[in-house]
């Protein structure tokens, strides 16, 4: 029961050009893992065998901010990291999304010091945010799919993204 | 006085005489000395008694104490040979930060003092590598000091902002950056800057 | 050092495509008279002398999360390196004076977020050591067995890692597939994965659940193939072996003057280990051994943590079998928190419970008290260094992490060899990003 029923027997499909894009941009995330700390290390389990999130078409990871279209801040952000992350995400090709992965990177968590940053979302934008310290790996599956969520409703020639 | 601590039994008298007290607790021992005497004291521990593992460096802040001094230099040193580990303590004067670096004994002091100095600001004189270590560069401050608060000085706030503005991301920069962090790292005249800029003393 | 230019590519004009080509052309020209063209991304050029000097970090897949070196190449050789290291600096010193001696547990997680039960365990223990108490044999044994796992979780891990580094991929996903055997039995005894805050100063948060054993002896059954596994994969791997062989050789001496421990230092022949040196939590009573290799190459120090997991299988194996009945916390509510049974249906117990937890209260070790415990934790030594002034919290709290220490050597060892080699230098060292910050 794949596509092909659906197409039926002329072989014509028809759709948005809208649709088409968000259905192959959804489907196919490449996220750029901006891993630091503790959430890093369930990133990377996400990532690998057991919960695999390549059955959700987002397993090409790329540590090229060049090459990616999703960043997933994951761990603490110090002050001395800030301007490296910000870089990054500079570098990143339009369209691009962002998941503040972890308590750390979405408001400081625990740590209220005098070096990190509270909350990576006063300097950059960010889109999906997970709680959890760190978040089990099935937290980091929902929000990718709040993400694809969000590429499907995304218009992308409304200026949102770039153009 | 010290009574079963073997580095102190086989240290030489007059060095003996250097040793403040000795301070014993769930049987671990701390000596303490004066900066003056510090170097002697390492020395003969080092070469003569052959405690060859400096385990830690690190110091404490007595800001406001009832204490000899303001800084408290602690070294944990161990022989692997009699398998004995113990502490010396070392009162640094405020006003004279400076203690004579021991990175010629133990290369593991070279990071260890590196830390200290650049949380406690205390210059370990003659160590080569005392940039900043774990702050960013021009950091304005010393963050183990007693006299510096927990959450900063708002140093975390001040970075440029990545908005969207129409259909393209932009920067918008924050009225005051006190760190810049992205300048030109580890140059002598940088270095020379944060020292002079930021003294750790009120 | 030259800064890298902004490379956004969003506020600049777009130059024209006869730029460009005269540009490169350019750029050809002097690459051919031997003076690169100065701009390229992340590589930056000295002052002519045909060294460059090249960024490696903070944010790259081989530097395991924050690391940043840079080195001066000279070809593909480095003449020189340094590190920058700080990038998840996140002040647990600073946080310590200001939390009790309770609270900060759960901040020693994040710190050595593969091991966060050695880390539990060492602060308690460094507290209890400081307050001289001893814990119950059932906590003592049960702290062991968990600290083992988490040990064997973190070398298995380290191994896969390096494998990755090295291009042999599929080690890292076979080794993340039996880490979660161990995150099962962590999840089962805590609740938690990553960041358990297990124990408490005098004991544990509460008794490990009824099938606990079951889960314990499937997982000895389980694991020990692996072990033959990975070795099958990795030592029949003729480019993994030829590129740890022989490289980042650390001489004993090098090592004792650098401060190296754990596996790290005792690959190079420095046969230390505070679980034999001192034992804390009754290590005394198990049988094993402390291996050592002598070779003190990237090699030798991936056989080590494959030895010391086999070692660590055995004591599971001896204190499982010996594993006590009775209490997990210390039976001095004065220092320890009472069980949450007892604190809801016991009058006595609310009270200490509520004195303990109540700021202003809590534990407080006697003004002027310090002390320098050491635990082994799977990098090495880690040490506590707590001094109170007589308050609920503590005075100072210092860390001595074992990959600060153990990291100070590796630029030391990256001179003279090739990028290559660098990487699979910093892959066996094993270094935590949290724990060399802090």
């Amino acid at each position: 029961m794949g596509l092909e029923s659906l197409i039926g027997g002329e072989g014509f499909l028809t759709t948005t050009v809208n649709g088409l894009v968000n259905w192959g941009r959804k489907n196919a995330l490449w996220p750029m893992p901006f891993g630091t700390a503790c959430c890093a290390i369930e990133m990377m389990a996400t990532f690998s065998g057991r919960y695999d999130i390549s059955r959700f078409g987002a397993e090409v990871v790329r540590f090229s901010p060049r090459q990616s279209d999703l960043l997933i801040v994951s761990g603490r952000i110090s002050i001395k990291m800030m301007p490296v992350l910000q870089k990054i995400y500079r570098q990143m090709p339009e369209p691009k999304w962002v998941i503040s992965m972890g308590a750390c990177a979405s408001c400081g968590g625990v740590f209220d010091t005098y070096t990190l940053v509270q909350g990576v979302d006063q300097f950059i934008p960010v889109d999906v945010y997970v709680p959890g310290c760190p978040p089990r790996p099935e937290s980091l599956l929902d929000a990718v799919f709040e993400i694809q969520k969000l590429v499907g409703e995304d218009r992308f020639d409304s200026g949102k993204h770039g153009s | 006085m010290a009574d079963n601590n073997p580095a102190y039994e086989a240290l030489p008298a007059d060095l003996k005489s250097k040793v403040l007290e000795s301070v014993e607790h769930q049987g671990q021992v701390a000596l303490r000395c004066k900066a003056a005497d510090q170097r002697a004291l390492l020395e003969n521990f080092r070469l003569s008694q052959g405690y060859d593992f400096l385990v830690d460096v690190t110091a404490m802040d007595h800001l406001g104490k009832d204490t000899e001094e303001r800084f408290e230099i602690v070294y944990v040193l161990r022989s692997l040979t009699a398998n004995h580990t113990f502490r010396l303590h070392v009162w640094l004067d405020e006003s004279d930060n400076a203690i004579p670096s021991v990175f010629d004994l133990w290369d593991s002091a070279r990071w260890g003092e590196r830390e200290t100095h650049d949380m406690f600001g205390i210059v370990f004189e003659g160590n080569p590598d005392l940039r900043r270590f774990l702050m960013p560069e021009d950091y304005p401050a010393f963050p183990l000091l007693k006299d510096y608060p927990l959450k900063g000085k708002e140093e975390r706030r001040q970075f440029p902002k990545v908005v969207a503005r129409g259909d393209r991301m932009v920067e918008e920069e924050p009225d005051t950056y006190p760190t810049s962090i992205g300048r030109q790292m580890h140059t002598p005249e940088y270095i020379e800057e944060v020292r002079r800029d930021s003294k750790p003393r009120e | 050092m030259t800064q890298n230019p902004e490379n956004s590519g969003r506020n600049t004009p777009v130059p024209s495509a006869a730029t460009l080509e005269k540009e490169l052309e350019k750029g050809w020209r002097d690459h051919r008279s031997g003076a690169r063209p100065s701009s390229v991304s992340s590589v930056t050029e000295d002052d002519g002398d045909g060294r460059m000097v090249m960024n490696f970090g903070p944010q790259h897949p081989a530097t395991h999360g924050t690391l940043r070196s840079v080195f001066t190449l000279e070809g593909e050789s480095i003449v020189e390196a340094d590190v920058e290291i700080g990038y998840l600096h996140t002040g647990f010193e600073k946080l310590g004076e200001h939390m009790t001696y309770q609270q900060w547990v759960t901040v020693s997680d994040r710190m050595n977020y593969l091991s966060a039960i050695n880390n539990n365990v060492g602060y308690s223990v460094a507290v209890e050591e400081l307050l001289g108490i001893e814990v119950p044999p059932r906590c003592a044994a049960l702290r062991v067995i968990m600290c083992e796992l988490s040990r064997i979780a973190d070398h298995v891990l380290c191994v896969g890692l390096q494998g990755m580094d090295l291009g042999a991929f599929s080690v890292m996903l076979w080794s993340f597939e039996k880490r979660e055997l161990v995150y099962d039995i962590i999840e089962a005894v805590c609740g938690a994965r990553l960041t358990t805050s297990w124990t408490r100063v005098g004991g544990i948060i509460r008794d490990v659940p009824e099938f606990f054993p079951d889960l314990v002896y499937s997982f000895l059954d389980e694991f020990p193939p692996i072990i033959e596994e990975i070795h099958g994969m990795l030592l029949n791997n003729k480019i993994f072996v030829d590129r740890v062989k022989d490289i980042g050789k650390i001489s004993t001496e090098q090592a004792l003057s650098y401060g190296l421990t754990g596996p790290v230092g005792r690959a190079s022949g420095l046969t230390m280990d505070v679980r034999k040196d001192s034992p804390y939590l009754g290590y005394d009573k198990y049988d094993f051994k402390v291996p050592s290799q002598t070779e003190g190459d990237s090699f030798a120090r991936y056989m080590q943590r494959m030895e010391e997991i086999e070692q660590s299988l055995e004591i599971i194996r001896q204190a499982m079998a010996t594993l006590p009945q009775g209490e997990v916390v210390h039976d001095d509510f004065k220092t320890s928190l009472p069980e949450k049974d007892a604190v809801y249906n016991d009058m006595e117990s609310l009270i200490h419970h509520f004195k303990l937890v109540m700021l202003g209260h809590g534990i407080r070790p006697d003004k002027g008290q310090s002390i320098y415990s050491a635990t082994e934790a799977p990098c090495g030594e880690l040490g506590f260094f707590i001094a109170s002034d007589g308050s609920d919290t503590p005075y100072r709290l210092r860390v001595r992490p074992p990959s600060l220490y153990n990291y100070g050597l590796f630029p030391r060892l990256a001179e003279g060899g090739m990028i290559s080699d660098a990487v699979a230098i910093l892959s066996s060292f094993h270094v935590i990003a949290g724990e060399l910050d802090r």
